[in-house]
């Protein structure tokens, strides 16, 4: 079963004809594992239902039970191409086993009979052989997630946990950082990636950010912390636990690219003044940037980002 | 002994009803076939029945399926994926009535002798209908398994006008 979604640029239809509710609901968890999205899923609870809802949800591909009040799946699948449906695609989910009423199905399109017990692979895969035209057609490529969201908020959240130990604080994900926004001192990283020349990504933390997540690594009071925000200088110490915790965060950059043999590292973090150009530059790229507030009870709030350089 | 009693391959059918009962419930159970013993009064609160119909129009049989409330309300969350205790009784209803059609189908599957048994739609037999069944109907394999909620009865019969 697949674990990455196939992203389609309109929603996969299925209709589920059974008369058993139970086994409606056994199809559709196996059809949500087929790793489509977006999918949507309908019911009948037999042939008749179904052709009522043909011609208005027009699904990719019908799933039947073959015995069924009123009308059969087969009778179904027959009224459906004497409709003039001679494309929507069919398969069958039953216990029928003879011969001759399978040759009948097969003849009328069925693309698959499945029967019951079952294994949701089996199923899963009949449906995925089933729809293989449709999701050639319309699979988009995933967007690169490290292009996306460049640092994940949970991973970033256990990085801060692990250099601010029992310190409670706050991850938010946060308007975007901007150069107005952003205080005067700021510490700047720059991340490389080991098969590849420049700037990979850079991370800045704001003057506050430098102050609480580097002085609560270093275990300082929170008053000697906020006489440091206030005056807008970390300490040496500050300083020093603020670009390791950079350093760490690397690792958030590792996780979410979506080559996997990259492995992003941090070749320099230091002080910067927020008024240069290029870091303005930066802080107005649209996409590729995660921007985080974080706040540190009795110490305040700070800001920090990433932000991959696209070419 | 009459048509579906020489023509069910018993030993087949167990394999199968323990096949089909794990897709059903989730649960690994064997069936044991206990032989050609009327059980009188077997009927259980979720009683289903699949009838037989030989050549797609001669009645020649049934197959029932007798679930207690246990294990119906097993079965249906592992059916509807939903704990039991959240379960409607329509929906105990429909996973025992799908339990029926899968279990019968593994005695229709079983049968030799290149007879066309075509199975009907699996109805609920109350207390009338159950006794009326008796009367017309001798049977001819008696499964049971122990699940989880307790016993589990599937009993194929055959009409005495067959035999």
């Amino acid at each position: 079963m697949s674990t990455t979604p196939i992203h389609l640029s309109s929603p996969l239809r299925f209709l589920i004809v059974d008369d058993s509710r139970a086994i409606q609901a056994i199809i559709r968890r196996a059809v949500s594992r087929c790793g489509y999205e977006p999918i949507e899923i309908q019911t009948a609870l037999d042939g008749e239902q179904a052709l009522e809802l043909i011609d208005t949800f027009l699904p990719h591909l019908v799933i039947t039970d073959w015995h069924m009040p009123k009308l059969s799946g087969l009778e179904m699948v027959q009224a459906l191409r004497q409709m003039g449906h001679h494309n929507v695609r069919v398969g069958f989910v039953t216990t029928e086993k003879s011969p001759t009423l399978l040759a009948e199905a097969m003849s009328n399109g069925a693309l698959f009979i499945l029967h019951k017990p079952f294994e949701d692979a089996e199923l899963v895969d009949a449906v995925t052989a089933s729809v293989l035209d449709v999701i050639k057609s319309q699979a988009q490529p995933p967007e690169p997630k490290a292009l996306m969201v460049p640092v994940a908020p949970e991973s970033l959240q256990m990085h801060l946990h692990n250099s601010l130990g029992s310190i409670p604080f706050r991850l938010i994900a946060d308007d975007k950082m901007t150069i107005e926004n952003l205080t005067t001192n700021n510490m700047l990283a720059l991340y490389v990636v080991s098969n590849r020349k420049g700037v990979f990504a850079i991370g800045v933390m704001d003057t506050n950010a430098v102050c609480m997540i580097g002085g609560g690594a270093d275990r300082q009071p929170p008053a000697v912390v906020r006489a440091a925000m206030a005056a807008g200088k970390p300490s040496d110490a500050m300083l020093a636990k603020a670009q390791d915790f950079l350093r760490a965060s690397a690792a958030c950059l590792t996780e979410s690219s979506v080559e996997p043999s990259v492995e992003v590292s941090l070749a320099k973090a230091s002080i910067v003044k927020s008024t240069f150009a290029k870091l303005a530059e930066i802080l107005a790229q649209t996409g590729h940037r995660s921007d985080f507030r974080v706040s540190i009870p009795g110490y305040g709030e700070g800001r920090l980002g990433y932000f991959v350089v696209t070419p | 002994m009459g048509l579906l009693a020489r023509s069910v391959e018993t030993a087949k059918v167990a394999a199968c009803l323990s096949t089909g009962w794990e897709f059903l419930s989730g649960e690994r159970n064997s069936f044991a076939l206990l032989g050609q013993t009327l059980l009188q009064g077997c009927e259980a609160e979720f009683s289903y029945f699949m009838p037989l119909a030989a050549n797609a129009s001669t009645a020649v049989g049934a197959v029932g399926v007798f679930i207690e409330r246990p294990t119906a309300r097993a079965v249906a969350a592992n059916m509807f994926g939903e704990p039991p205790d959240r379960l409607h009784i329509d929906s105990l209803s429909d996973a025992c009535a799908e339990a029926c059609n899968v279990l019968a189908a593994c005695v229709v599957l079983n049968i030799t002798d290149h007879i066309n048994i075509t199975p009907g739609l699996p109805f609920r037999a109350d207390a009338l209908v159950y006794g009326q069944i008796c009367r017309t109907c001798a049977p001819v394999a008696t499964y049971k398994c122990h699940t989880v909620g307790g016993p589990l009865l599937v009993i194929a019969y055959e009409m005495f006008s067959t035999t």
